[in-house]
């Protein structure tokens, strides 16, 4: 791969090459940002405009804004608590508490670097292993998968620290919420009461957007608005000092491993990352106890792990032809629709194209840092308004966004209870990110426990005989379900 | 009896029930002589059981703690969650526009904004700017109003 750099270089350098990057990448951020657009729309958006370009700068097009907008997505997340993109919604947790300190440009500048720095391994990643990673991503069948769900499900017991039956019935009402529609396997209409708008499910993001953005409007509504004051105070991003980042590199590094390796795996997604990775920075921070109230490790590890996703998830999309998420299927149709097919053979038949596909990709990740500051300087005088005015901006963003995922009047409709049930669940102290991880994962959790009974013919033991993996992962999630309790009863001792 | 009802409990209780009535549909609904991995309802089951469960304990620790009750949401909550219900409602049938104009008018009432000529100025300018971004910049029509065709 690297022998053909020089090649793929020249591919790239051409005026309509890096036109492409820069505006791609500017244009990704600011779709990323607005609540409801995201990372697949925002590749869809762009898709019939690459119908006219060349080969390689259509691909790069796509990839730039598949890259900005997973980015941008962190902008409003942190600002506004409104997650731009389904990806950044585990960014609210720590992020939006540091804008309330008056520490919004920091925030954004721990997830700038963050997203940079996952962007640019993953894109390594790409380069050097893709062919490899594939083989090996190949081992993953529905009972690893089933594993690898149940420990990224283990988060909810970490985020759900202080108040963690409140927090485990908030993630089992996600789950169940994921499952209402028609059945996955046989197409059965469930838990629709007759309704035909619900045949296709609660939209995530209508469900992420009423629980975290509209539910902060009526949260606010109910205590006394002091009408002069501004919600955040934002003049930029600031950068963290370089002695900031000590003791959090193992977070980082942890972090970017976890985004690249569930990238890699068809079906997971970068919304399965983040929150695995948060839960995971959770555990082993030596600031654990300050996450969830503005702790930086909860940004770096959301950021890092949902934008090192987006290399990751290219891997099985260019070596195997297996899109990794929805955004990679649209990626696969772009290239389909420019005449590549990808699969093993891609690597050999035309590995100037990949050299150039993958070289492209880190160089809009380098990019990332300076157009992601340009951007949010542009955006900061929007935020200079009163709480009042940007309450109500927000309440007409979360309709605004709700409505073109799906231009479906009843998602607006489940927003907007969503937001209500919200409000309610959080006066009484129930946290909301359980049930945004419990309908995240959910959906792929009862797939891959169904397909693997299929497997096995119904047998539930055989999950851990010849499944070495599964068995690792599930080992894995009970040890870390038992890291609370042990800490707690360690606690109890101490004091005692 | 009605000592031990606070919000909380009325919370935990509502959720308790409402996993009961869905189990029970999902319970009712079953097919036994299907394998649990071609039953639409087998993994929901999973799923509800726990649900009844977790909300029975905090159903149990909501009345035996007795916490503090909260102080009341304000009347300006009710009116806002009214007007919310009402945008999202009306939004794709009256048009982007003219509901988020009377949206915005609303909100801006009941968060405390008492000057005419800013609410009237956010209310038609944040809208119209929108309009602009949306349908003319990104070429993502917002739901047109079936009066005036151009807003």
């Amino acid at each position: 791969m690297l022998d053909m750099l020089p090649q793929a270089l020249g591919l790239i350098f051409t005026l309509e090459g890096i036109a492409v990057l820069v505006l791609g990448t500017m244009l990704g951020i600011i779709l990323g940002a607005l609540p409801g657009i995201g990372s697949t729309v925002a590749v869809a958006i762009i898709l019939p405009f690459t119908l006219g370009m060349g080969q390689i700068a259509a691909i790069l097009l796509v990839l730039a804004v598949y890259a900005g907008s997973v980015y941008g997505g962190s902008i409003s997340a942190i600002l506004i608590n409104t997650p731009g993109t389904p990806q950044s919604a585990a960014t609210c947790l720590d992020g939006y508490p540091m804008s309330q300190r008056g520490e919004a440009g920091l925030a954004l500048g721990w997830a700038t670097l963050a997203s940079v720095i996952g962007g640019i391994v993953s894109a390594i990643l790409l380069i050097l292993a893709a062919p490899q990673v594939a083989a090996f991503a190949l081992n993953f069948g529905p009972i690893e998968t089933f594993a690898l769900i149940l420990l990224g499900l283990t988060c909810i017991v970490s985020v759900s620290e202080g108040s963690m039956i409140k927090g485990l019935l908030a993630g089992v009402i996600g789950i169940f919420l994921s499952s209402v529609g028609g059945d996955p396997i046989t197409g059965e209409a469930r838990f629709t009461f007759g309704a035909f708008e619900l045949l296709a499910g609660f939209d995530l993001l209508a469900v992420v957007i009423g629980v975290f953005a509209l539910s902060e409007v009526l949260l606010r509504a109910s205590r006394r608005i002091d009408g002069a004051a501004l919600l955040v105070a934002f003049e930029g991003i600031v950068l963290p000092k370089l002695r900031a980042w000590k003791g959090r590199l193992g977070v980082l590094a942890k972090s970017v491993a976890i985004g690249c390796g569930v990238g890699v795996l068809p079906g997971t997604g970068a919304a399965t990352a983040a929150f695995i990775s948060y839960a995971e920075a959770r555990r082993s921070s030596p600031r654990r106890e300050n996450f969830g109230k503005g702790e930086p490790d909860g940004i770096i590890a959301s950021e890092s792990a949902n934008n090192a996703v987006t290399g990751g998830a290219l891997v099985p999309t260019m070596a195997l032809g297996i899109p990794g998420d929805a955004i990679t299927a649209v990626m696969l149709a772009t290239l389909t629709l420019h005449g590549v097919t990808p699969g093993v053979r891609l690597m050999t038949s035309n590995p100037t194209l990949i050299a150039a596909i993958f070289t492209g990709f880190l160089l809009i990740n380098l990019i990332l840092l300076p157009l992601g500051m340009l951007v949010s300087r542009l955006a900061a005088p929007l935020l200079r308004m009163r709480e009042a005015f940007l309450m109500t901006a927000i309440a007409i963003f979360c309709v605004i966004g709700v409505y073109f995922v799906r231009g479906n009047p009843f998602d607006l409709l489940v927003m907007a209870i969503a937001g209500v049930i919200g409000f309610l669940l959080r006066r009484q102290g129930y946290p909301m990110a359980p049930l945004v991880i419990g309908m995240v994962l959910g959906p792929t959790l009862e797939m891959s426990l169904r397909q693997g009974l299929i497997i096995t013919n119904g047998s539930f033991a055989a999950f851990f005989t010849g499944h070495p993996i599964a068995v690792a992962l599930m080992l894995t999630a009970l040890l870390l379900l038992s890291l609370p309790v042990y800490r707690a009863m360690m606690n109890r001792r101490r004091t005692a | 009896m009605l000592a031990l009802i606070n919000e909380r409990a009325l919370v935990a209780l509502v959720l308790f029930l409402t996993g009961i009535a869905l189990l029970w549909t999902a319970i009712a609904g079953g097919t036994p002589d299907l394998q649990p991995a071609f039953d639409p309802r087998f993994f929901p089951r999973i799923v509800l059981t726990l649900w009844v469960a977790i909300a029975a304990m905090e159903l149990a620790a909501a009345v035996w703690r007795r916490e503090p009750s909260l102080e009341p949401a304000a009347w300006r909550i009710g009116v806002l969650v009214i007007a919310v219900l009402l945008y999202a409602v009306l939004f794709t049938r009256l048009g982007f526009f003219i509901t988020s104009v009377a949206f915005c008018i609303v909100s801006l009432l009941v968060l405390g904004q008492r000057h005419i000529l800013t609410i009237a100025a956010f209310a038609i300018g944040a809208p119209t700017m929108l309009l602009i971004l949306f349908n003319r910049v990104l070429k993502m029509p917002l739901p047109a109003s079936p009066f005036f065709w151009w807003l």
